[in-house]
């Protein structure tokens, strides 16, 4: 807090990252995808963590505008409070901010986006790392290499990856994809060069990057990575002092952990859900997928959904769980109260499917995600 | 630092230069290649038993058309199953298939099953979300029988006992009827890119043996096999028509013809015959492609053609009924007196001559004598048919396309509605 209290630029930022929760705020908003009242009517989908958020769903709904409008009054209040220098007021506000923000995303699955991971990763170095202007820009860089990382493949150098096809095509398209890992991979981490001019190389085509893909994506994920982003441009006048810098590398190297664990132990996580809830999983792969179920007692085949979720979970196995419960809910008291779960999917760079569950009597035997996302019974 | 960075940099361009050859195999592969192999669900705690008889749409690989049985003077209706067929969708319905006293039969509301003599059902599988449900033929082999649907799915189905051995999910659609050979099964499927292929599958295990490259088009024809089982043909909606070789899949030759392909082609005697949507009749060389000759029939054919008898084939238009020679010449025809026939012959080998069994003047089942040309009403039906009546013993089996199945008795006496056929 005292670091915050001494460096102007870092109450600066901290009103920008306030204002990011305001700007997600409106994200959730009718203002645009309207999530907020959208989880009235929408299957509940839940985290691995919290695996029985469709119990409490009756609760949260009554309770949601109310929370909803916390979270609004709570970026809002830290953003002017930042501004205003009222740093210890700013700062208990904003951690309370970020709390009541992880507690909107856990109710639903829905809710999940990297962009989130991005900001609260911020958010909490921000509030608990010390050196956190050099903190958070390494952090930022290790954002960017991170996604990079996951580039490497045919899902994304092929762009099926994209979540809609850009402007460009053909062998430009070609071009783009590959200069974004090099972007990505080689010339972020001059954003953290003393040299300015290597500084500004970088900088300025992370700027123009993120403006492209304004078309691809929408607004809220470029939107969201300037505001990160502004730490570098702020200006300092007061020289951080290096100190307590093991914790600092700690916090780096704990997020550097969370992005290879799932890379090198799950490399299938993409299709099998299992690690992202620990990294980043940008555009990692856009996938395709099918189910069935088959009810032995009747010799009838079905299968569940279809259901409206964002493009980039809608294959994730919490999704399968969360059709099979409520179809297990539907059929308690029928004369077919159970059946057999088989799902599958591909990359849509693979050329053929992963059987990722395949169970006999998931009502009787209901499937369960451990705390990674992976599927067990 | 330097040092580090630039190792750094040399290492990314390295691994991303591989990631780049990786990906442009990958899509080399996509532009010639609509399949993606989907899993095999074993359902079922034993494999699929292929030992014993062998029942397929049109009889065998060669889809001749043709049995050997009796055919009496009528048949009255003994029992009906309905509701049965009920849909809209324009390709013929499936066909019945009879082994001993069971009846199985598909239809497009998603239901397999399997009847007995009295009509009773002894068991079915139903796939209620598939819209257009069956319109594939079943095969048996041995005890288990295999059935594509409308969404892409192929079953391996105990048919004693109606349990799901297990389904594979090939495509889009399975309109075709597959075709056995060998211990495996040859499907043709459709993509919904208005694309199709033709797979290859263990028909033990449901394991894929090989997909070919895409036929640019969707594809109601069901597969041909030629005598040796060295090669299969398929034609498809974009005229064309393709010979694979069984073992790895690869083409051998392709032709264009002039309309869509949606009858199953007949292989007889190094030939191939096709009948097309722009109405032609189509001989061509088997091994080569090369086009022997063709004919032009009096409106456009969705139908198979059929052997009677080495030289000469029998097949329909949507208004008449032919036979032509082997060489292309046309000997005979029947007015089948209805518009939008869908329908395929039926060869009767019968003691002292052949029988051609058609739907005909929209609600009735006709035989047409290949010798004597005479035809006669066989059995009024409550609705037309476009699939292939089956034959056993005393019973004919049909299903009909807004209607029931039926099963038709012999009657001693001749078909009250009015009399022969005339050309």
């Amino acid at each position: 807090m005292n670091e915050i209290a001494r460096h102007r630029n870092l109450s600066i930022y901290g009103a920008v990252l306030s204002l990011l929760h305001v700007w997600t705020w409106i994200s959730w908003s009718p203002l645009r995808s309207n999530s907020f009242n959208r989880l009235a009517t929408e299957i509940p989908i839940c985290w691995s963590y919290f695996p029985s958020c469709d119990e409490w769903r009756p609760l949260v709904l009554h309770y949601l505008s109310l929370v909803a409008g916390i979270y609004l009054l709570l970026g809002l209040l830290s953003a002017v409070s930042f501004a205003a220098k009222k740093t210890k007021i700013a700062y208990w506000i904003f951690l309370l901010a970020g709390v009541v923000k992880w507690i909107i995303i856990s109710i639903d699955y829905h809710f999940m986006g990297n962009y989130h991971y991005m900001h609260l990763a911020a958010c909490l170095f921000f509030l608990f790392v010390p050196g956190k202007s050099a903190a958070i820009k390494k952090l930022i860089v290790g954002f960017y290499l991170g996604a990079g990382l996951l580039k490497f493949g045919p899902s994304w150098l092929s762009g099926t990856a994209l979540l809609r096809p850009p402007v460009i095509s053909g062998a430009i398209l070609d071009w783009a994809l590959a200069y974004v890992v090099v972007l990505e991979t080689i010339f972020a981490p001059l954003l953290l060069c003393r040299d300015r001019r290597l500084f500004y190389f970088a900088f300025v085509q992370i700027l123009i990057f993120h403006l492209f893909s304004w078309h691809i994506v929408d607004s809220f994920y470029p939107i969201t990575m300037f505001g990160l982003l502004s730490i570098f441009v702020i200006p300092n006048k007061t020289e951080e002092r290096p100190h307590r810098r093991w914790i600092s590398n700690a916090a780096l190297g704990l997020f550097a952990a969370l992005q290879l664990i799932p890379l090198f132990l799950f490399p299938e996580s993409s299709l099998t859900g299992e690690g992202r809830i620990l990294a980043l999983n940008m555009l990692d792969a856009s996938t395709t997928c099918n189910n069935r179920i088959y009810f032995r007692s009747a010799n009838r085949f079905e299968s569940l959904g279809p259901v409206r979720t964002g493009v980039r979970i809608r294959c994730d196995p919490a999704v399968q769980i969360a059709l099979i419960r409520r179809k297990c809910r539907e059929l308690k008291d029928s004369a077919h109260p159970d059946f057999d779960f088989y799902f599958w999917t591909r990359r849509l760079s693979d050329k053929d499917y992963k059987l990722v569950v395949a169970r006999r009597s998931v009502c009787a035997r209901p499937l369960r995600m451990n705390f990674l996302g992976g599927v067990t019974q | 630092m330097r040092w580090l960075y630039l190792i750094w940099s040399v290492a990314v361009a390295a691994t991303l230069a591989q990631a780049l050859r990786e990906t442009q195999s990958t899509k080399e592969y996509f532009k010639s290649s609509a399949f993606h192999e989907q899993p095999t669900l074993l359902i079922g705690d034993q494999p699929s038993n292929t030992d014993g008889n062998i029942i397929m749409f049109r009889g065998d690989p060669q889809r001749s058309g043709r049995l050997s049985g009796r055919l009496a003077p009528s048949y009255r209706e003994s029992w009906s199953v309905s509701p049965f067929n009920d849909g809209e969708h324009t390709a013929a319905k499936s066909s019945p298939l009879v082994d001993g006293s069971v009846v199985y039969a598909a239809s497009d509301m998603g239901e397999v099953a399997a009847f007995d003599q009295s009509g009773r059902r002894i068991w079915h599988l139903s796939v209620p979300d598939s819209a257009r449900g069956f319109h594939s033929t079943p095969v048996i082999v041995g005890d288990t029988l295999y059935i594509g649907d409308y969404l892409g799915e192929l079953f391996a189905i105990e048919r004693h006992s109606g349990k799901v051995l297990w389904v594979k999910d090939l495509g889009d659609a399975i309109g075709a009827s597959p075709l056995f050979h060998d211990g495996f099964l040859y499907i043709v499927v459709e993509s919904e890119l208005s694309d199709g292929y033709l797979v290859k599958l263990d028909a033990v295990r449901g394991k894929l043996a090989w997909s070919t490259t895409s036929l640019g088009a969707q594809s109601h024809s069901s597969p041909v096999m030629n005598t040796q089982g060295t090669e299969i043909y398929v034609g498809a909606n974009n005229g064309q028509i393709f010979a694979f070789d069984t073992r790895a899949g690869r083409l051998l030759w392709k032709i264009q013809t002039e309309g869509a392909i949606q009858g199953a082609g007949l292989y007889a005697d190094g030939r191939l015959f096709y009948t097309n949507r722009a109405g032609e009749l189509l001989a061509v060389e088997a091994s080569s492609g090369r086009q022997l000759w063709r004919a032009t029939l009096e409106s456009w054919s969705m139908s198979s053609p059929a052997l009677i008898t080495e030289n000469y084939i029998a097949v329909a238009d949507e208004r008449k009924l032919y036979i032509y020679t082997f060489a292309g010449e046309r000997i005979y025809s029947w007015p089948l007196e209805e518009n939008f026939q869908r329908s395929s012959p039926l060869v009767v080998h019968e003691q002292g001559g052949n029988s051609i069994v058609m739907a005909c003047k929209g609600r009735y089942l006709c035989a047409f004598d290949a010798q004597s040309f005479q035809g006669r009403i066989l059995a009024t039906l409550p609705a037309a048919a476009s699939s292939v009546p089956a034959l056993a013993g005393d019973q004919l089996y049909i299903t009909l396309d807004h209607g029931p199945l039926l099963q038709l008795t012999r009657q001693p006496r001749p078909a009250t509605a009015s009399g022969p056929i005339k050309r």
